[in-house]
């Protein structure tokens, strides 16, 4: 059972220069990144989205298998996006008819462009999860939001409860494994039958689950309090984050990028 | 049933920076109504061997092989294989088993089992009843409550039930006391044991106390870092190989380790003794040899005040 094997939001530990940036550096720019997908109108322009991406990817140090696995859940709905592109957009030349059915070019040129967009939108961001701790994450978020906090945003509980989230998602799959097995072993059957009889199934995978999920966070609460834990107000840290030249190297890069990203709307060259 | 486990091995998440071997190359034999103990560090591959011996999960290498009493062999487990019709053959009894229960009533959770082997309903019942009064609860008077009023103990002892209900010939038991008090801990063993014997079960029990493993075991199993690093009677692994069993970082029971702090404090004693009675004959023999005197002795020399 692969309970454990899902990768979307997971970290893959590493010493590499993209690992060591700011978290802060890495959110704006992965946020940078995943809105420059959607500036872009051309092909070629995408052919600067897919070198950031891959330089990044070879800086870091994370075998390309293991990013692509996080495709594996999503793959579905890209290819129903593409498909869906491919058969209902009617303008362009027709390139293929079968009866009273066509297939236009640019149903293909778009079905491309949106799995294209896709892909890297969930490549870039699950570089940012593999690079990234879970804390750092979160402790960045934090800090990016904070300016918020003037404006009531509980920028500090957000955080904190992202951080117990992520803390627990582990946690909980294990739970999740072992549970399994446990009814497996009393000739429970989670894989075969029909519809509802699967649903059925799932009461004594998701009954002890619940149990365990409520005794785990009340014993979170009781350790937490019983350190002093009051909520955001005056707590300093252990780890201060500071920027350096790495960040500064980032930055730039990614400026660079987003001209060009945003230069590319107004240059044509036509490959198509 | 007896079962042979040939050549195991396992790797979690392969290829991934922390992927684990948790088992490499094990071989050993579960005999048919053996007590065996499977003992080791945390992390040593313990509870990963019996998920396999319950053929719930695949190895790499290697396979899990049942000898049925008639003769006829089955596979249990091996690559890309974990067979289901045998599994219920193989009860499992994990660590915490009591987080399992998810019915409304105690009898409902323990007719899981059955029911899903598609037992009818007053069979059901039956095989559920007889499974409580094995842990030693009267289905009449918990039967009806919720699982999860029940106090920690009477809780686990429901969960063994649920695994008990299946009719397995073998159960094996992960920890079963973790957690427990003292009087729960004896309990549960003493439980264990008497089930062995009345239903004629093997046991598997990892374990991490050697004080239960010398006195209940017929066969113990030492894992170190996902191997086998001895296969014996409790005397064969604790008094022969005991210095081994400290160099991987396990204890002796407290018999030997008391004995053997004596001899090192210079009192010539044999350590090779299990049990308590043992210990204490061997040291009253010892003393005697020094020149010591019973109490009896003593009190008879002694000048009366
Ligand atoms: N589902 C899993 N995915 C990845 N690694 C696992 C999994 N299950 C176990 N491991 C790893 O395999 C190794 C052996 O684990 P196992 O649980 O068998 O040890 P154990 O001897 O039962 O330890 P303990 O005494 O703590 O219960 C450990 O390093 C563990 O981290
Ligand atoms: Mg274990």
């Amino acid at each position: 059972m692969a309970v454990r094997d899902i990768t979307l939001g997971q970290y893959f530990p590493g010493e590499s220069c993209i690992h060591r940036l700011d978290p802060r550096v890495k959110i704006v720019c992965a946020l940078v990144y995943l809105v420059s997908l959607f500036v872009v109108q051309s092909f070629w322009a995408f052919g600067l989205c897919i070198l950031l991406l891959a330089a990044v990817i070879i800086l870091s140090g994370v075998p390309f298998k293991f990013i692509s696995k996080g495709l594996k859940p999503v793959i579905f709905l890209i290819i129903i996006t593409m498909l869906i592109n491919v058969l209902f957009v009617r303008t362009g030349e027709p390139v293929l008819t079968i009866g009273k059915f066509f297939i236009t070019n640019e149903g293909i040129y778009r079905a491309l462009f949106m799995g294209l967009r896709l892909v890297l939108l969930i490549f870039g961001s699950s570089m940012l999860t593999l690079t990234t701790k879970p804390i750092e994450l979160t402790d960045g978020m934090e800090k990016l939001l904070s300016p918020l906090a003037k404006i009531g945003l509980p920028a500090h509980e957000l955080a904190m409860m992202m951080t117990i989230a992520l803390r627990f998602i582990p946690t909980l799959l294990d739970e999740t494994d072992k549970i399994m097995k446990a009814q497996t072993a009393r000739g429970a059957d989670f894989e075969n039958g029909t519809l509802r009889e699967k649903a059925k199934a799932l009461i004594p995978l998701l009954v002890p689950l619940f149990v365990s999920a409520f005794r785990i966070a009340g014993d979170l609460a009781m350790a937490m309090e019983a350190r002093c834990y009051h909520g955001g107000k005056g707590r300093t840290r252990l780890h201060q984050m500071k920027l350096g030249k790495g960040d500064a190297v980032a930055i730039i890069v990614m400026l660079v990028y987003l001209g060009c990203i945003i230069g590319s709307r107004y240059i044509n060259i036509n490959i198509f | 049933m007896q079962i042979n486990v040939e050549n195991l091995s396992k790797t979690f998440s392969p290829g991934m920076p922390y992927e684990t071997r948790a088992l490499s190359d094990i071989n050993c034999e579960i005999g048919s109504g053996e007590f065996v103990a499977i003992i080791g560090h945390t992390g040593s591959g313990k509870t990963t061997l019996v998920q396999h011996i319950a053929g719930l999960i695949q190895p790499d290498e290697g396979r899990v092989v049942a000898t049925l009493d008639d003769g006829t062999q089955t596979v249990i487990s091996e690559k890309g294989k974990a067979a289901f019709a045998v599994r219920r053959r193989v009860g499992i009894v994990f660590q915490y088993p009591e987080y399992q229960l998810f019915e409304e009533t105690v009898l409902k959770d323990v007719c899981f089992g059955p029911k899903n082997q598609g037992l009818d309903q007053a069979a059901q019942e039956e095989r559920a009843r007889e499974a409580l009064r094995l842990v030693g609860l009267d289905p009449d008077v918990v039967g009806e409550s919720s699982p999860f009023e029940l106090s920690g103990g009477q809780k686990r002892r429901v969960a063994i039930a649920g695994v008990l209900a299946v009719d397995p010939e073998v159960l094996i038991l992960d920890e079963p006391t973790a957690g427990l008090d003292p009087k729960g801990h004896d309990d549960i063993l003493d439980m264990i044991d008497r089930i062995k014997d009345e239903e004629k079960l093997s046991i598997i029990l990892v374990s991490h106390n050697m004080d239960d493993v010398a006195k209940y075991a017929d066969k113990v199993i030492v894992m170190n870092s996902g191997t086998v690093v001895m296969e014996g009677t409790p005397e064969y692994v604790y008094c022969e190989r005991g210095s081994e069993l400290k160099e991987i970082g396990l204890d002796l029971p407290a018999g030997p380790a008391f004995l053997k702090t004596l001899r090192d404090g210079g009192l010539d004693v044999d350590i090779r003794r299990l049990t308590f009675e043992d210990t204490t004959e061997e040291i009253v023999k010892a003393l005697k040899k020094k020149g010591g005197k019973t109490p009896e002795e003593q009190a008879e020399k002694a000048p009366q005040k």
